[in-house]
């Protein structure tokens, strides 16, 4: 066993720089949304910046719009992963090669996929409008239809990589034993998946879920390059706006407010999911 | 035994994945007259202008340069403080562990938008504002954590009687470590470099923002001029596709061990 001292000295490092890159820009960002400041003096003023946030109708159907699109990130990334996954053969050459290129889209930055899927989404001269109107579609990012479809297709096109290898992990770390104790109780492919993956796959999906939401809630770069949050305000999200007050100094307080209270939505969402994959079952 | 079936749904959905990476290639070689005029899966007339570009003028080529710099000091420092630190936490028993242990993890919750702010102001004041340092220990709050949870899993595989022989052999706490744990855990330590680097190496909105004329990475420079012109598809794509390579390596060496990363060590 190694001592309490020895402990804490081998912890101190990791403890201190998290402090330094992560509670102290956290705590500055707090302290901004409730001052107010000329030049760089700073005035405290409560939680003004966030009901100013709050009671604005913009902010609510920003958060709104955050929401709904995490959602259907989500809805659409989460299962389709996990077919995916259940589908993927345990081990072999053939699954090596495929989960490398899974980390293609992983690899791509925010910016490089809006510029990609902005060009594939061009008027009459991308594949994906080309195909589209082959398909009798007027692909449009005029539409809200067809700006909210792009969204999500180019969500999903880098990110379900994220819950297929997350989900395979899970499954690989399932002793081969348990299978073979399934077919020999005549388990159905339902029951297998109920009761021998689930138990073992709830917690990496959850994992997974956490940081889909909080990328997804946050998203940035892929409206502002493809649709300019546009039709109207059809895909202007949460980030957007925060983004664009704290550019003027001037609107610090209210860009931090708006940064904490996302940061807490995430969190929310975070625990209780968190809370929900880690529930004991009350089963053998 | 029968023999087993393509496994198609997977491959389906990878080749669904190639295709816009196909398209990123493809508009490399073209003129942006032909990325936005025309619909060719290939250019007849393929041009390396592009890449010549980039290998000629000293902005595009070092913003490479930056990038790797920056990444690489964040990934050793990352490792370096994450190994000592999933130690304490798989083999120490103290009050507080769990919590302390989850609440590392909330920090990788944080987007980099909203730290942007404060640590611009941090750096600037101690000095550190458009230096490769300011990018990397900024991008250390959301891998530190990564960094500690897939070690600690890793660390968690020994046996602790490994360590025991080791006291019992006369190795000092170092000695250990560098004699023992570090060659026992090395493909761990190898996959999780690998993830530091893929989130650092993506990460631009730090990476632009803390930086200025002295070391803008390459993923600055394209937001920059992504903000200032509509398009220049081509130098963009080609850009990309020489910014995969490194972590295309990278992959490939770790190939062997990459699902154990996604698990965050947590298989057991």
């Amino acid at each position: 066993m190694i001592s309490r001292a020895q402990t804490f000295g081998l912890l101190a490092p990791a403890v201190l720089l998290l402090i330094a890159t992560g509670v102290i820009p956290l705590a500055l960002v707090f302290f901004y949304s409730t001052h107010e400041n000329f030049g760089s003096e700073f005035f405290f003023v409560g939680v003004q910046w966030y009901q100013e946030a709050l009671l604005s109708p913009d902010f609510q159907f920003n958060v709104l719009r955050s929401l709904l699109f995490s959602g259907l990130a989500l809805g659409v990334e989460m299962p389709l992963g996990l077919f995916i996954a259940l589908r993927l053969p345990r081990e072999g050459r053939l699954t090596s090669v495929l989960v490398v290129l899974m980390v293609l889209p992983l690899l791509t930055p925010n910016i490089v996929v809006a510029y990609l899927f902005k060009a594939l989404s061009l008027p009459l001269y991308g594949p994906l409008t080309w195909m589209a109107s082959w398909l009798g579609w007027d692909f449009n990012l005029n539409h809200v239809f067809s700006a909210w479809f792009l969204l999500i297709v180019m969500d999903c096109w880098h990110w379900t990589s994220l819950i297929v290898l997350f989900a395979h992990a899970g499954l690989k770390a399932i002793p081969e034993e348990y299978y073979r104790a399934a077919a020999v109780d005549a388990a159905t492919p339902w029951g297998v998946f109920r009761f021998v993956q689930w138990p073992r796959l709830k917690l990496m999906l959850g994992i997974a879920a956490i940081l889909r939401f909080m990328d997804s809630f946050m998203i940035y770069a892929e409206p502002l390059v493809t649709t300019h949050g546009g039709p109207k305000n059809a895909t202007t999200f949460v980030a957007r706006a925060f983004v664009q007050t704290k550019k003027t100094q001037f609107e610090l307080g209210y860009g931090s407010a708006v940064s904490v209270f996302c940061f807490m939505i995430v969190l929310v969402f975070a625990f209780a999911l968190f809370k929900l994959t880690t529930r004991q079952e009350h089963r053998a | 035994m029968k023999t087993k079936p393509w496994p198609m749904v997977p491959l389906t959905f990878v080749c669904l994945l190639l295709l816009p990476i196909y398209w990123l290639i493809a508009m490399a070689f073209k003129t942006d007259a032909e990325t936005t005029k025309q619909l060719t899966l290939w250019s007849p007339h393929p041009t390396f202008d592009n890449f010549v570009a980039i290998f000629t003028e000293r902005d595009w080529w070092m913003g490479y340069v930056h990038a790797g710099i920056y990444v690489l000091m964040n990934v050793v420092l990352s490792i370096g403080i994450a190994i000592p630190a999933a130690y304490a936490f798989s083999r120490g028993r103290f009050p507080f562990q769990k919590p302390l242990f989850f609440s590392f993890l909330l920090f990788r919750l944080i987007a980099p938008v909203i730290l942007v702010v404060p640590f611009t102001e941090i750096f600037y004041d101690i000095g550190l504002f458009d230096t490769h340092a300011a990018v990397a220990l900024a991008h250390c709050y959301f891998n530190l954590p990564v960094a500690v949870w897939i070690l600690e899993g890793a660390i968690s595989e020994v046996p602790f009687e490994v360590d025991q022989s080791a006291w019992v052999d006369g190795y000092s706490l170092f000695a250990f470590f560098r004699r023992v744990m570090l060659p026992t855990i090395a493909p761990s330590i190898a996959v999780t470099a690998f993830f530091c680097f893929m989130f650092s190496w993506v990460e631009y909105v730090l990476a632009g923002a803390l930086t200025a004329v002295h070391t803008k990475p390459i993923n600055g420079i394209i937001s920059r001029i992504g903000d200032i012109a509509e398009g220049d598809f081509g130098m963009l794509a080609a850009v990309s596709i020489i910014g995969f390579i490194p972590g295309l390596i990278f992959m490939l060496m770790v190939r062997r061990h990459l699902v154990e990363g996604f698990s965050l060590g947590r298989v057991r």
